[in-house]
């Protein structure tokens, strides 16, 4: 795989793995929506 | 100062940024010195504290200097006294209601955070000192107190600290973003979201009520992968940030669920503790007991230089009688397994049983024996002895 791909696609992984921290974790959006609406 | 805090991510912004600043190893050291002492201002309550932590590192730094020069014999001597008091000094410290007529805390509590793990990074520095001389007083300062080992470890050694210092790495910002990024996953999304699992049912016990045999036992099976959820989180943060500073920190853990008994596991899991007493505890007895006692006597003293082991990673988390009782525990799972390990082939002749199945057996009851001797860690108002009960059906 050309390292250009694997760069972009690591820095992919990493944007994907902090929505889900983002989200998820406690104080988190999806935990702050559950709790308030 | 939590990881996810604003304070501790700005601190690790600033110490990456200043490492990668200065390039010569005084500046950096500088550099990292401002930062961990402003970490300190923040983690640190009370002037008290400062003032044993300041006093402590000024009694190690000292006795470092004087072993460095000491002949060899002398050194030692100095050493082992001084890793006596600073065990006792810890212990004192932990619990102020520990020996009331001796314990100078005792009618003075100071807390400390993170108390345990700077004991024993001294500990480190004074046992290492001699193969790696250290004049320099900010490096010594840096090791002891790197704020984002500071609270929960994991304990390096002063000689990789040394080396690292010395030799930063820094080519590994993805691969350390990423760590960082599991370590949330890990602590702040899975860890945090399922602390609660069986809280209810404990809350009901302690306040008298009764609760689910089933669920308690399902919670007991559950706590050692929390634990390993929530500090195994910790220490990917903590490793990532410190690699992006160019720091190379221990890993503190080797897939320890891959475990098939209790001595593989206590070597995969919180190994910058158990390697630590393994080096300078365990192997120095043990090679004391081979070349200084008759051989009936050696395996019995090999038995209890486990049971004294365990009991002293044990207390080094907490001196309440739940963790004796888990040390004491550990340490007899130890000596079974030794024994066990000894006189199997005797007893049953030499096994050539390699199924899955047996692998996976012994895999589930290590991991279940650890999970459920956890249960005395809570040892707030004694409550693991409620919790046995109600597993028991006794509540």
């Amino acid at each position: 795989m050309p390292p250009k791909i694997r760069i972009a696609g690591s820095i992919f992984c990493l944007a994907a793995k902090m929505l889900i921290i983002l989200l998820l974790m406690r104080g988190g959006f999806l935990p702050f929506l559950y709790q308030n609406f | 100062m939590t990881l996810a805090s604003p304070t501790f991510l700005s601190l690790c912004f600033a110490a990456i940024v200043l490492g990668r600043l200065f390039g010569e190893l005084t500046a950096r050291e500088l550099a990292l010195a401002f930062v961990n002492i402003l970490a300190l201002t923040v983690a640190l309550t009370s002037w008290h504290a400062a003032l044993v932590l300041g006093l402590l590192s000024l009694f190690v730094y000292g006795l470092g200097q004087i072993v460095m020069r000491a002949p060899q014999a002398r050194g030692a001597a100095v050493t082992g006294t001084a890793i006596f008091a600073l065990w006792a000094t810890l212990f004192l410290l932990k619990d102020p209601g520990l020996l009331p007529a001796v314990n100078p805390f005792a009618g003075f509590p100071v807390a400390i955070l993170g108390i345990s793990y700077v004991t024993f990074r001294c500990i480190s520095y004074l046992m290492e000192i001699v193969a790696l001389p250290n004049a320099n007083p900010i490096r010594f300062f840096n090791y002891i107190m790197f704020f984002p080992t500071l609270t929960a470890g994991p304990i390096d050694r002063w000689r990789n600290f040394s080396t690292t210092m010395r030799e930063p790495v820094f080519d590994e910002v993805l691969p350390s973003l990423h760590r960082i990024a599991n370590g949330f996953i890990k602590k702040f999304v899975l860890a945090d979201n399922l602390a609660s699992f069986g809280v209810p049912e404990v809350s009901r016990l302690n306040a008298g009520g009764e609760a689910s045999t089933e669920l308690l036992w399902l919670a007991g099976a559950f706590q050692l992968f929390l634990i390993y959820l929530d500090f195994s989180g910790y220490c990917d943060i903590v490793i990532g940030a410190s690699r992006l500073m160019g720091i190379k920190v221990i890993e503190n853990f080797n897939y320890p669920f891959k475990s098939r008994n209790i001595q593989e596991f206590w070597e995969r899991w919180h190994i910058s503790l158990s390697s630590l007493i393994r080096d300078y505890v365990f192997t120095p007895v043990t090679k004391q007991i081979f070349t200084k006692t008759r051989r009936i006597a050696q395996f019995p003293l090999v038995v209890t230089s486990y049971f004294f082991v365990m009991i002293l990673i044990a207390l080094w988390h907490g001196t309440s009688i739940g963790f004796l009782l888990f040390g004491i525990a550990q340490g007899a799972a130890l000596a079974f397994y030794q024994l066990w390990r000894t006189y199997k082939t005797v007893l049953f002749g030499k096994s050539t049983d390699r199924s899955p199945v047996n692998r996976w057996i012994a895999v589930a009851a290590t991991y279940l024996f650890v999970s459920l001797t956890l249960i005395l860690w809570m040892s707030v108002d004694n409550s693991w002895s409620a919790y046995l009960r109600g597993m028991m059906g006794m509540s």
